[in-house]
Order: structure tokens, then sequence, then C-alpha cells
């Protein structure tokens, strides 16, 4: 096989292949079966690489862990070498969730302490402004694709901020927006949805200690499915994809199971039980006069005006700038019988409201992936816009703001620029919307939203 | 479960050779054990599990791959066919070059073997790692690409000595 062509294999597995280079590989692959066989053998060899990384990494971790736990004369250069060598070849024979059984049964005698030390889980995947409290009150705001973490306090602090962490067992929990989630993995994985929502893949946990989720006003006993859950002060939304999960209702004791493609709502008052979930829908609007679980600052109406949201300050992490203060406002999308709203061929948002005359502004959309999953967000930021005009007419609000409307198809939002391509598709359509946000430059900015809707683009045909 | 484990990782391998990263792998893996574990009451032989969770494997590549039909460097369905149906026959290979490959990394000079795990554990794109160790990306390329090298010929001759004797 020549070497250019290895090249190309290698490129391919590292992710650096050059566009214009794919096109090569896939003629080479589907002609050549040595290539193909060599391709199956450098994937081999990456995944063990990956895993003896890992094991590696690990076995670190719990050697610093056991440092802190044993005299000092105990960690000899040489009992550290046959300990490394004995560990790593036992934990690069199994694989991640043999790596998860084995370190807690390795770790389980050790000290509460070291316990509290132990990394739990790792960042896949984040975006936006995170910051995550750790053992000992640590805080911590860089956090990386790779980085571990012991248990503690993930929160999001604006609507485009975004966090995956990975158990040692391969779970997978997905906290997104403006939520505040604590969670911890001693003899069994507890979660605290302070507030926001949490979308989970969880691997076949242990019946004895089933994976727990408390929000305010519920509790949730999860043995190994796909859920989503939102939670606010007054209620928690379970919306289960795949499996069965228990809910309890903290202020009456009274549960329900919930199955696969079934939902459950908490709120004081109404009947606890479990209900198919609704068809989805391609059609929102907002009503200002109900603002649950919108962000920025509501105004009621008044005799001449309607109901306003006002957008607030929030850092915003930029992948070119770093951390900037911006000004934002967000607001769930859900349709009129609590349906998902998915974004299809055609659909185009709409925005009213009051704003300055040539405001920088961005308008978009968080979405989810049809199991709920994070599936980024979407912005207007080099769109081809339909319509934007910012007039001047009867009703000009108070000083220089005046009334605008804003229209773009879904289909020319763009993915945020820090969410990589390979593992967020291009546009948001066929995905569901899960949170309308605005965003602006913090200085000299006054926007009022008071109407979004998405509507079907043949409806203005 | 334990059959689940003894089998992962050459599952995982031959996954890794369809799907574009390490990401997409520990995905479609989740679905995997998850589908299994569900399905377990139908597998009729544990002797059979491989073969078994190999089909649920390649149902799942089918559907992440539907799923992300529209991203960049998504292999065309020929060409992943090929690549899936030809790997599901070399499960027992990839065992054995996985098994060659841990002795072949403690073999490794030390620099090299601390260059290859700084990579791999990294969990970040090459030229993060670049950055961060100071090189240029190209230099840190071919300097990946001569351990992965020398861990071929390695693993091929372990396998070959294994076969002889």
């Amino acid at each position: 096989m020549r070497s250019e062509e290895l090249q190309l294999l290698e490129q391919h597995l590292d992710g650096t292949l050059a566009e214009e280079d794919f096109a090569r590989l896939e003629k080479l692959l589907l002609e050549d079966g040595e290539a193909r066989a060599m391709l199956r053998t450098l994937a081999t060899l990456d995944l063990g690489l990956h895993d003896i990384a890992l094991g590696q990494q690990l076995h670190r971790n719990k050697e610093l862990v056991e440092t802190r736990s044993i005299p000092p004369r105990r960690t000899t250069s040489s009992s550290f070498s046959a300990s490394w060598t004995r560990s790593l070849l036992a934990i690069a024979t199994l694989a991640i969730i043999g790596l998860g059984i084995a370190l807690w049964f390795q770790s389980s005698g050790s000290s509460a302490e070291s316990a509290a030390d132990r990394n739990i889980a790792k960042v896949t995947g984040t975006g936006g402004e995170v910051a995550f409290t750790g053992n000992g009150g640590s805080v911590t705001t860089d956090l990386k694709r790779g980085t571990l973490l012991t248990g503690g306090t993930i929160e999001g602090s604006s609507p485009t901020s975004w966090v995956e962490l990975e158990f040692l067992d391969g779970s997978r929990v997905t906290v997104a927006g403006d939520s505040r989630l604590t969670f911890s993995d001693f003899d069994q994985k507890v979660l605290y949805l302070k507030d926001g929502s949490v979308a989970s893949s969880v691997k076949p946990q242990n019946p004895d200690s089933p994976m727990l989720v408390y929000t305010r006003n519920a509790m949730l006993e999860v043995l190994g499915t796909e859920f989503e859950v939102e939670s606010d002060v007054e209620s928690t939304s379970l919306d289960v994809t795949e499996g069965k999960v228990r809910f309890k209702r903290l202020s009456d004791g009274q549960t329900v199971e919930v199955p696969a493609n079934q939902r459950v709502q908490s709120a004081e008052g109404l009947k606890l039980s479990a209900q198919p979930i609704p068809d989805r829908t391609n059609q929102w609007e907002i009503n200002l006069n109900h603002p649950h679980g919108m962000t920025g600052k509501w105004i009621p109406s008044t005799e001449s005006l309607p109901p306003r949201l006002k957008l607030v300050h929030y850092w915003h992490k930029s992948p070119k700038a770093g951390s900037i203060l911006i000004k934002s406002a967000s607001m769930p999308v859900v349709g009129k019988d609590n349906q998902r709203v998915v974004l299809r061929p055609g659909s185009m948002l709409r925005v009213r409201g009051f704003a300055k005359a040539n405001q920088k502004t961005v308008f978009g959309f968080v979405v989810r992936n049809n199991n709920g999953d994070f599936g980024g967000y979407y912005v207007s930021s080099k769109p081809k816009v339909y319509w934007m005009d910012l007039q001047t007419n009867d009703e000009s609000r108070s000083g220089d703001l005046q009334s605008f409307e804003f229209v773009i198809d879904a289909d020319d939002l763009c993915r945020g620029q820090d969410l990589d391509s390979q593992h967020f598709a291009s546009t948001p359509v066929g995905l569901v919307a899960d949170t309308f946000f605005c965003s602006t430059p913090p200085e000299d900015s006054d926007l009022e939203i008071t109407e979004v809707e998405i509507f079907n683009q043949m409806q203005i045909e | 479960m334990r059959l689940l484990i003894r089998h992962d990782r050459a599952i995982r391998a031959w996954l890794r050779a369809s799907l574009p990263s390490m990401n997409d792998v520990d995905e479609v893996m989740q679905e995997v054990s998850v589908v299994a574990w569900r399905k377990f009451d139908q597998l009729d032989d544990p002797e059979n599990f491989q073969r078994w969770v190999s089909v649920i494997a390649r149902y799942e590549i089918l559907m992440y791959r539907r799923k992300k039909a529209r991203d960049r460097f998504v292999l065309g369905k020929e060409v992943e066919q090929l690549i899936a149906e030809e790997g599901q026959e070399e499960l027992k290979l990839r065992e054995q070059q996985l098994g060659a490959l841990e002795h072949c990394v403690q073999k490794l000079p030390e620099s090299k073997r601390e260059l290859v795990m700084e990579v791999y554990s990294s969990g970040q794109p090459m030229h993060e790692v670049a950055k961060q160790l100071g090189k240029s990306d190209a230099a840190l390329y071919k300097s990946i690409s001569r351990v992965r090298q020398s861990l071929l010929e390695c693993v091929k001759r372990s396998l070959a000595e294994g076969a002889a004797s």
C-alpha cells in the first residue's frame, strides 16, 4: 500500500482529512479491499490506543487518590511501576463499562475523603459559558472535551450553554441552557436538577442502586433508559424515550411508572399520570401574558403596549473572544398542547418587538435531537434574510425605539460557531426547537420582544 | 453484561472503522448495549453472542448513518457496507490485534509512548495537542504516524509469531 494512501486512511481516522481528499478516500475504499482491511486495522489501533491512554489516565488519578490515603513509604518507584503495569494490563483488557466497574470495586474500600476526590465523569462535549464547582468548592469555567470531573455542580449561564458528561459506565447526561445540575456517583448515581433541563441516556444500572434524579418537586428512579427532564420551581416534566422511569411526586408521595414515549408532569393540583407524548407540531407562538420559563426582564402590558420581554446581561463564551458580556433573553418553545415543535422544511421564524435602528441582533434556536439529546444551536448570523425592517411608524415607542419585524427561513439559520460539523447538523431543520433566544451586544441595547412565532412558509405565500 | 464486557472491545474496534470518531463509536456502542440488554432473552445460545450482538451493531450503524447522512466525512453507503460486512467476519482478529497492541505499546521507547498517550488521552483535536506541546501540526502528525507504523509492524509480527508457535 502506498504511503499517500496510508496517510489518507490515517487522516480519515484522525479527523484531519481535507474536504477535497474525501472523494479520493471513498474511491480508494470502494475499489481496494487491501485499503479497507488496512482501515480496519488502523481503526483497531486507534481504539486500542484510546483505551490504553484512558486506562493510564484513570490509573494516574487513582494513584493520586491512593497517595493521599496511604503512607508515603509505600509509593516507591518500583512498587509504582509494578502496580502500574499490572493495573494497565487489567484495565486495558476491559472496556469502558469494565473500567468503571473495576475502578469502583478497587476504590470502594478507600476513605470517604478519597471517594469524594475520585473522578467520576468525563466531559465529552461542551460549549458556551459553563461553570463547574467541584469537590472542595473549586470553580472552573475552563471545561474541555476530555476534562475529568469529581462530583459537583454544573451550571450553564446562557441559553446556548451546554455540557455533556459521561460517567465511567458510559451513561451520559447533557445539561443545556440556563440549568443547574449537581451530580455524584459514590455507590449510585444521584443527580439534583435545581433548574433547567437534562437529557440522559443511562446504561443499565444495578437494580439495587438505580440512578436517582431529584428535582425541587419530584424524584426519578432510573435503571437504564433514555429520558429528558425539565424542572422549575413549580413543576417537573419528564419525557421517556426508551425504557421505563419511576416518577415520584414529593409533595404527596404519589408514584407513577412512565414507559417509553410517555410523559408525566408533576405540577401540584394535576392528577399524576403518564400520558402519551403528544404528536409533534410545526407551529408555535409565545404568549407573553404568561412568561413561564422565560429568561429576561418581563414587562406587563400597559394601556397602549402589549407585554414585552426585555434583554438582560449574560456572560457568553465566544470561540474567538473568550468570555464576553452580552444581552440576551430566551423562552422555551412548546406547542399548544405541550407538543414538541419540529422545524420542518419551509418553517419560518418571525420576531416582532421594539429596537433601535441598526441594532446588531442575533436570533436563534437551541435544538434537540429527536431522542432529546442536545442538538446544538443555530443563529441568524449570516442569513439570507427574507425581510428585516426597522420601521418608523405610529407604533414608535418612547425615545428612539421603533417597532420591527424580522423573518427568516429556519434553513437559513447557521450552526453555532463553536459547534463542530461532525456532531452537529448543518441546519436545524428536522430537529426539535427547544429554546428561542435573542442576543445583542451589551452596550446601547434596549431591544424588547413582543411576539415570536414559528409558522410554515406556505401560509404567507 | 459479562458477555458484553468480554466482547466489547472487538465490537468497538469494528465499529470504529465504520464511524468517523471515537465519540460516534461510544454513541453507537451505547445504543448497542441498551438494545442487547433489552433483547437478551432472544439470544438462544451464549456461544453465539458475538455474532448476535454484531447484527444489532450493524443495524445501529445503519441508523446512525441515516441520522448523520448530511454531515461531511460520512462514508457512502456502499463503502460503509463493504467495511462493515468484511469486518463482521474479523472480530476474532480484532481481539488478537488489541491484545498484541498492549504488549507493543509497552515495548515503545518511553518518549514515544508518552507522546502517543498524550495525544490519545487528551480528547482534543491533533492541532490543539500540537499547540500545547509546542510542535507544528505537521511535525506532530509525522511523529504519531511513525509511532503507528512501528506499532503496526509490531502487532503484525506478534500475531505471526503467535500463529507459528
